[in-house]
């Protein structure tokens, strides 16, 4: 069973389909993936309806027959609005988990309401999928950071460091309990160090595709044909472990 | 012709490659020649060393390999000095890993060695991608300052630059795009953008697979519309034209 851990419902896909999968999902059968954590990208964008942003994510989720797992976002900078719709994301949608792209939303992982928000996460015990490898606010030593200050709160690297910050994304993963990483950036000899260094019940496979039209999980998936490692830990990074941590 | 135009050769931190072990994935992969330079440490500091490695492995199979060299400008005087003892016995590329090396490319830093460079009408192979001293534009502003020399902008931003690509490029003729690690769904787009004449291939191996990544380059390029870009759009701007001995 492989499960993506890191996809988008793209605004090409939205703007051409509005919340139908049906397309979405022909290239994940085309590639034999059971299951998709879905996030949203024009929520992450600062002038997007928000609410509705999410509710879309839901609706392409129920449209999924319980294929893609839907993921909330919120804007730190839009305060107790940001509260209230993260806990109707949680309770009313029924949201696996939490995306912020601090780089795309321009806040700082020191933004002072990124507590709020991480303490209702830790309440709700439900992940925070960040991108990380890209300064100045996504860097993964900033989501580790908040990794360190947030003990009770789940946090996941949604690209393991990319290209450049891999080695850090290493660091921390193996420095905090509370940090996982997905696969989907770093080159190959990359993704076989964090493979080789860090514990293979915190690690996962994502494509990131749906971000536009492209299929980006040729390439992403059969990469991970060329690294070396037994059936056990590839079971768990190509599933296991995202049904695990994501509850599905 | 069929030319990988970024392979890295000897012992790094996460890789080990041999030139026996390039020729036998070059021939796995169908592709007939590869470009090979330094890496890690000899980038960053035992230039001399490195360079005298990539041009003893070329010389094991000449019709095979392309040696580049590497300078870092820090060195000044003396990395001119080595530059064109490189060039004077047949290297045909200059690489320069900003990052690695720690400068800016648009710097007054490098104005020597890419002088240097022109004199020998080497094409001058750039790292970009990382933040703060891999941005496009910024050799884009290095790339009009020196109009003469072709410039290869190595990995074509990845990955965040991607959004400045057919910009940076639109502004200036001698900038080529060089797609390792910017990924085949990417690239494509890119060279669509900015034409096939400008498009060249690289694997980045051994930190990819070389044979992974022709097969998937290949895949999503159709020959039909992007058959320079495996080989001739490179041989054209180097100075042997493809062949070095």
């Amino acid at each position: 069973m492989i499960i993506d851990a890191h996809t988008h419902w793209g605004i090409a896909w939205e703007d051409k389909y509005s919340s139908d999968p049906t397309e979405w999902l022909k290239i994940l059968d085309k590639h034999n993936i059971e299951k998709a954590i879905i996030m949203g990208h024009r929520g992450l964008t600062r002038n997007s309806n928000i609410r509705r942003s999410n509710d879309i994510i839901k609706e392409v989720s129920v449209h999924s027959n319980g294929r893609l797992i839907p993921i909330a976002t919120v804007h730190p900078d839009f305060g107790d609005e940001s509260v209230k719709e993260l806990e109707r994301c949680f309770n009313e949608l029924g949201m696996h988990g939490l995306k912020l792209h601090p780089w795309m939303q321009g806040n700082s992982t020191s933004d002072p309401m990124m507590n709020e928000l991480m303490g209702i996460c830790a309440k709700y015990d439900m992940p925070i999928i960040f991108h990380d490898g890209t300064p100045p606010y996504s860097l993964s030593s900033q989501v580790g950071g908040l990794a360190l200050r947030f003990p009770d709160t789940t946090f996941v690297l949604g690209h393991s460091g990319l290209l450049e910050c891999w080695r850090s994304a290493i660091s921390f993963l193996n420095r905090c309990d509370n940090l996982y990483g997905i696969l989907c950036g770093p080159h190959l000899a990359g993704i076989q160090s964090i493979i080789d260094s860090v514990d293979e019940n915190k690690i996962m496979w994502g494509s990131d595709f749906g971000f536009g039209m492209a299929d980006t999980i040729s390439y992403r998936l059969h990469l991970l044909d060329y690294i070396d490692m037994n059936d056990v830990k590839r079971n768990k990074i190509m599933g296991l472990n995202t049904k695990r941590l994501f509850r599905i | 012709m069929t030319i990988d135009c970024y392979v890295t050769l000897g012992e790094e931190r996460e890789t080990v490659y041999s030139a026996e072990t390039l020729i036998r994935d070059l021939d796995k992969a169908g592709v007939e020649k590869a470009v090979i330079a330094p890496a890690d440490r000899e980038i960053a500091v035992l230039n001399k060393s490195g360079n005298d490695f990539i041009y003893n492995a070329a010389l094991k199979f000449p019709d095979r390999l392309i040696p580049a060299c590497t300078i870092n400008p820090w060195y000044g005087v003396e990395g001119i000095t080595e530059l064109k003892r490189s060039a004077e016995r047949g290297i045909q590329m200059l690489v320069l890993n900003p990052t690695v090396q720690g400068f800016l490319i648009n710097d007054e830093l490098v104005n020597d060695l890419i002088a240097t460079a022109e004199t020998y009408k080497l094409p001058v192979y750039v790292h970009t991608g990382p933040h703060l001293y891999g941005a496009p534009w910024q050799l884009t502003d290095c790339a009009l300052r020196f109009p003469d020399v072709n410039f290869i902008m190595g990995h074509a931003g990845a990955t965040d630059f991607w959004n400045d690509i057919s910009h940076a490029c639109s502004v200036t003729n001698n900038i080529y795009l060089e797609g390792s690690l910017a990924r085949p769904f990417i690239f494509k787009a890119h060279i669509k953008g900015i034409g096939v004449e400008r498009g060249i291939m690289g694997s980045a191996a051994p930190r990819n697979n070389l044979v992974f990544e022709w097969e998937q380059y290949r895949t999503e390029l159709s020959d039909d519309e992007f058959l320079p870009v495996w080989g001739d759009v490179l041989a054209s701007i180097l100075p042997g034209k493809g062949g070095w001995k």
